[in-house]
């Protein structure tokens, strides 16, 4: 479903605040595969996505969704095949405007806007039913601007939004690190409920140890702008907290082992 | 009461003023200057048009039109080229002075005994009264062409604020609103936002232009210089409407506008009366803008206070 | 709650304040725990100012003679109120309580704290000793050869380390040791865990080895360290050197059990049988080679190491035997196995039954060859212990070259 080959991109090049934030990255995706990607803050994880969702320009690298390379498209030209949710619950919902206002136009997600009424008796009938769903009682609120709305339920109607129309991808940044535990553990059941009953491909990050235990199919771990394991399968279904915390550790000692390490050991051991 | 006709029908056709001005200012959040340029376009191409004998309605038209192209420019200085939004404006401003003096070819155009889109219903009004210039009302002597002028401006504007209202509530004017919400989310949506400021800009400078050329053709002249601190009128005839409605839905705010814009007009006109140096006005609006800006919360507690003493009473 | 701690004589008399709930039993469990570790075995508990006891407080007083229990420790409560006497007695831990006080805590002599144990000292048998056999067939990093490796039972006497891998496992070649016929074995891979071959009745761990230091025979010394006042932990260098200065040899080799203040070391990743070129690995490929813990490593957990020490100059030394920056008159090679921790009996300890209890308990967590990092800055220092015993035995004979 999604490819990505070869995938660079260095912020400030040749200066001193160069940051290679990805380094030839290589990913694919299988259709209805779930897959999460942890990593050290700054490794890369949303500058991934934000280059799958076409934020910007990658200095390299190809990525094709479904077949299509999608490096020429805009932004919003990909959001026709990408739902995203971002890490600000602030950011995937228009404040000022109703919770019915905001999901006719996730409703209409890529397509054309006509001069046609938005939310017709028809719409919000369609909106109560699936926001139901969610069980917070918003469906009695679909008038109420969306800013009234607590964080967690900003962040499940936003993930709602995303996925009303079945994207090719979804792409979720640490969609539940800024909510308190209890939305953060309402909105991750959520998101595999919809992932699991619609069968989405999905990309998510997470900071969240367990939910990366408990919600993908594979784990994929970034350091330094590169994946650096990829638990698929059988290795993912083994694979429990400690021990990614201790990926984590290897991969960091594998940081500190530099020339006067290798010297170290030739010296004193083989 | 000619005079507070004067302010009425003055009121609203700068109401198309604001009302375009909700569009940049609130709707997509934009700080526009243009207007004060566009809203001359508008005034100069009419008078221009009028004068060389076009239909007073294709004259007005070719305004909106003009006042769009402006508008758009503005945008695309601003999403193309990225120049930041206050400097897109004054360029554009600037620009649209030069464009206006070629336009005229001088700094003004009287326009006497010229066709304007009033006379067809001062025809009517006229031929009901039978012949009568003017009439009693309510024990006020009151003009007929001034009431016909009054009445066709009423209607224009509460024909284009309504199919402006019913365009908002659209699909497309959804997502317009929302473009000044949250970018991210609007792109997020699958939506040119750059597109979206392009037209909003254009349709917001196309009522402004609407505008100056209605008050062209009201006031009989057209001056270079009369588009000078619009923006900023506008400005406080939107902070006004904004203090009488509160902020409820669109259909209300732009209701507020208008009524704003009257009720701005009515206290000029009342200073005046009252001695007020013409040439010390624009100084008192941007006095009242500026204290409008640094104390938001100041009319919404004001009405708190009148409510809450009324309660207690 | 308040937990005061007083020594007297060979007991802690704990004295406590307050109600042993479920907030505070977690509190008081840790407290008791940490006692233990310091090496506190025997507890008399002033409960007079306890004013409540729950059924979570007596599941923490459980939980802290459990551990007593592998300490051969005791806990005792005495002054109990009315309350926590009876239910202690309803719950069936009434044989806790002492009718009276304890007579040498009566007069109340109390005596200043005592924070270092003396240091134990016992001769186990004067005239044991190991006799060494050394392969080291292998270079790294050449290619193995198959003449390379060497099969090896390791019988229930003896003491090992080097680079081998089980005999079933092909040619997986990594870091092992051996203690007591006990095999420790850390596979060459990134994420594995270490392995280990226990000698179960007649079997008798095997592996194949490309390296090694061997020893065979019993120890003389067992030294009990415990941190003092000056001291707060031991290093390698100064544990290899009192194990030399112990048994007055030339050559020595030793296993330790202690609690572990920070380790130092490195494993192989990848055995180097799977090695195409002759040279060895440049950086960076070296990582994908050699793992190295880059910190000083699994604090407050328990090592098992086994080393080899010898005198620089002696005439005995080999390739496998290296100078210890931190000390060059002395030549070592020490790997350890870490377990998780679990506290140690005082006074002499019986090595076998150690060894037993440690290879049937919690598997261990790592394995490593240590190192003396005396890098300048970037320097982790060397290895050190915090508590713990130490076997040591004279190495004698000539070395048999295979
Ligand atoms: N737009 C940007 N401009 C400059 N540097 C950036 C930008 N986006 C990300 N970076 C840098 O790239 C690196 C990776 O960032 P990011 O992908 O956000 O990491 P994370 O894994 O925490 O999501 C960081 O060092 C960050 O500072
Ligand atoms: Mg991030």
């Amino acid at each position: 479903m999604l490819s990505i080959k070869g995938l660079s991109k260095t912020f400030f090049p040749n200066t001193i605040n160069e940051v290679k934030a990805l380094r030839n990255v290589d990913l694919t995706l299988e259709a209805g595969s779930f897959t999460c990607i942890i990593g050290t803050n700054g490794s890369g994880k949303s500058t991934l996505l934000n280059a799958v969702a076409g934020t910007f320009v990658p200095d390299n690298g190809v990525i094709t969704v479904d077949g299509t390379a999608i490096g020429g498209w805009t932004e919003y030209q990909r959001a026709k095949l990408i739902g995203r949710v971002f890490q600000n619950p602030f950011a995937g919902t228009a404040a000022e405007m109703s919770i019915a206002e905001n999901i006719v136009m996730a409703m209409r997600r890529g397509q054309s806007r006509p001069l046609t009424r938005a939310v017709t008796t028809q719409a919000k009938k369609e909106i109560a039913d699936k926001v139901c769903m969610l069980k917070m009682g918003l469906e009695d609120r679909l008038d109420n601007p969306i800013g009234t709305l607590s964080g967690g339920q900003r962040q499940a109607l936003t993930l709602l939004m995303a996925t009303w129309l079945k994207p090719k991808l979804l792409l979720l940044d640490e969609h539940t690190a800024a909510l308190d535990p209890k939305s953060a553990a309402k909105v991750a059941e959520l998101t595999r409920q919809i992932i699991r009953d619609e069968k989405l491909t999905a990309l998510m990050v997470t900071h969240s140890m367990q939910q990366a235990i408990e919600l993908p199919d594979r784990i994929v771990m970034m350091h330094r702008g590169q994946i650096v394991e990829d638990y698929q399968k059988e290795d993912k279904k083994r694979i429990r907290v400690p021990d990614l915390l201790d990926t984590f550790d290897r991969v960091q000692k594998k940081e500190l082992f530099d020339e006067s390490v290798m010297q170290l050991l030739a010296e004193q051991y083989v | 009461m000619n005079l507070i006709i004067g302010a009425f029908t003055i009121g609203l056709i700068l109401s198309l003023l604001s009302v375009g001005m909700l569009i940049s200012f609130k709707m997509i959040k934009f700080t526009d200057i243009t207007v004060d340029g566009s809203i001359t376009l508008g005034a100069s191409t009419t008078a221009v048009l009028i004068m060389a004998g076009w239909s007073p309605w294709l004259a007005s038209l070719v305004a909106f039109l003009a006042g769009m192209l402006a508008g758009s420019l503005t945008g695309i200085l601003y999403t193309k080229f990225k120049i930041q939004e206050i400097l897109a404006g004054i360029l554009m401003m600037t620009a649209l002075y030069s464009i206006n003096l070629r336009i005229m070819g001088r700094s003004n155009i009287p326009m006497l005994d010229t066709k304007t889109v009033s006379d067809m219903p001062e025809q009517l009004l006229l031929q009901a009264s039978g012949g009568e210039t003017k009439m009693l009302l309510s024990g006020w002597q009151v003009s007929l062409i001034d009431l016909a002028v009054f009445f066709s401006s009423l209607i224009l504007v509460v024909l284009i604020s309504w199919l402006l209202y019913r365009f908002l509530l659209t699909h497309f004017g959804t997502v317009l609103r929302a473009t000044g919400n949250n970018v991210q989310m609007v792109r997020a949506q699958g939506v040119n936002n750059n597109k979206m400021i392009i037209f909003s800009l254009a349709l917001s400078n196309g009522l402004v232009a609407l505008s100056g050329s209605l008050l062209a053709q009201y006031q009989g002249f057209a001056d270079v210089q009369m588009g000078i601190g619009m923006m900023v009128w506008g400005l406080a005839s939107i902070i006004i409407g904004e203090a009488l409605v509160g902020k409820p839905g669109i259909g209300v705010t732009i209701a507020g506008a208008i009524l704003g814009t009257i009720l701005f007009r009515l206290l000029i006109a009342i200073a005046l009366r009252w001695g007020l140096n013409p040439n010390d006005l624009k100084l008192v609006t941007a006095a009242f803008v500026f204290a409008a800006l640094v104390a938001p919360g100041f009319f919404k507690s004001y009405s708190q206070k009148i409510f809450k003493s009324r309660k207690h009473a | 709650m308040e937990i005061h701690a007083k020594k007297i004589n060979q007991q802690l008399l704990i004295t406590v304040n307050g109600r042993l709930d479920a907030s505070w039993s977690d509190y008081f469990t840790d407290a008791f725990l940490a006692f233990i570790r310091n090496g506190e075995h025997q507890f008399v508990l002033d409960a007079k100012a306890l004013s409540f006891l729950s059924s979570a407080g007596i599941r923490s007083l459980v939980r802290i003679t459990k551990e007593l229990r592998t300490v051969e420790g005791s806990m005792h409560i005495f002054n109990a109120t009315e309350f926590v006497a009876g239910t202690l007695r309803t719950t069936g831990f009434g044989d806790w309580l002492l009718d009276e006080i304890p007579a040498e805590l009566k007069h109340q002599n109390l005596q200043p704290e005592q924070n270092a144990l003396p240091e134990n000292l016992f001769l186990l048998d004067k005239n044991a000793s190991l006799s060494l056999k050394t392969h080291t067939n292998w270079k790294p990093w050449q290619l193995v050869k198959t003449t390379d490796s060497e099969t090896m039972q390791f019988p229930a006497d003896s003491y090992a380390l080097g680079i081998g891998s089980p005999s079933a496992s092909g040619k997986l070649f990594g870091d092992f040791m051996v203690v007591g016929g006990h095999v420790a074995y850390q596979s060459p891979e990134e994420k594995s865990r270490p392995d280990f071959l226990l000698p179960i009745e007649a079997y008798i761990p095997e592996m194949e080895v490309i390296q090694s230091l061997r020893t065979e025979g019993s120890f003389s010394h067992l030294w009990r360290f415990a941190p003092d006042a000056d001291k707060s932990a031991f290093t390698i260098a100064e544990l290899a050197g009192q194990a030399l200065s112990l048994t007055h040899a030339e050559m020595s080799a030793f296993v330790i059990l202690a609690e572990i203040d920070g380790l130092v070391g490195a494993h192989l990743i990848q055995s180097p049988a799977l090695r195409q070129a002759e040279n060895s690995p440049a950086f960076p490929e070296i990582r994908d080679w050699l793992s190295f813990s880059g910190e000083r490593v699994f604090v407050g957990e328990q090592a098992m190491i086994f080393g080899v020490v010898s005198q620089h100059n002696t005439t005995m030394n080999n390739d496998l035997l290296i100078p210890l920056p931190s000390m060059p008159t002395l030549a070592a090679h020490l790997h350890a196995a870490v377990f998780p921790y679990q506290p140690l009996q005082n006074g002499e300890l019986n090595l076998k039954q150690q060894l037993d209890k440690f290879f049937n308990g919690p598997p261990p967590k790592a394995l490593m060859h240590l190192i003396d990092d005396q890098r300048p800055e970037a320097g982790l220092g060397q290895s050190s212990l915090i508590r713990g015993a130490m076997w040591c035995g004279k190495v004698i004979g000539k070395e048999n070259k295979l």
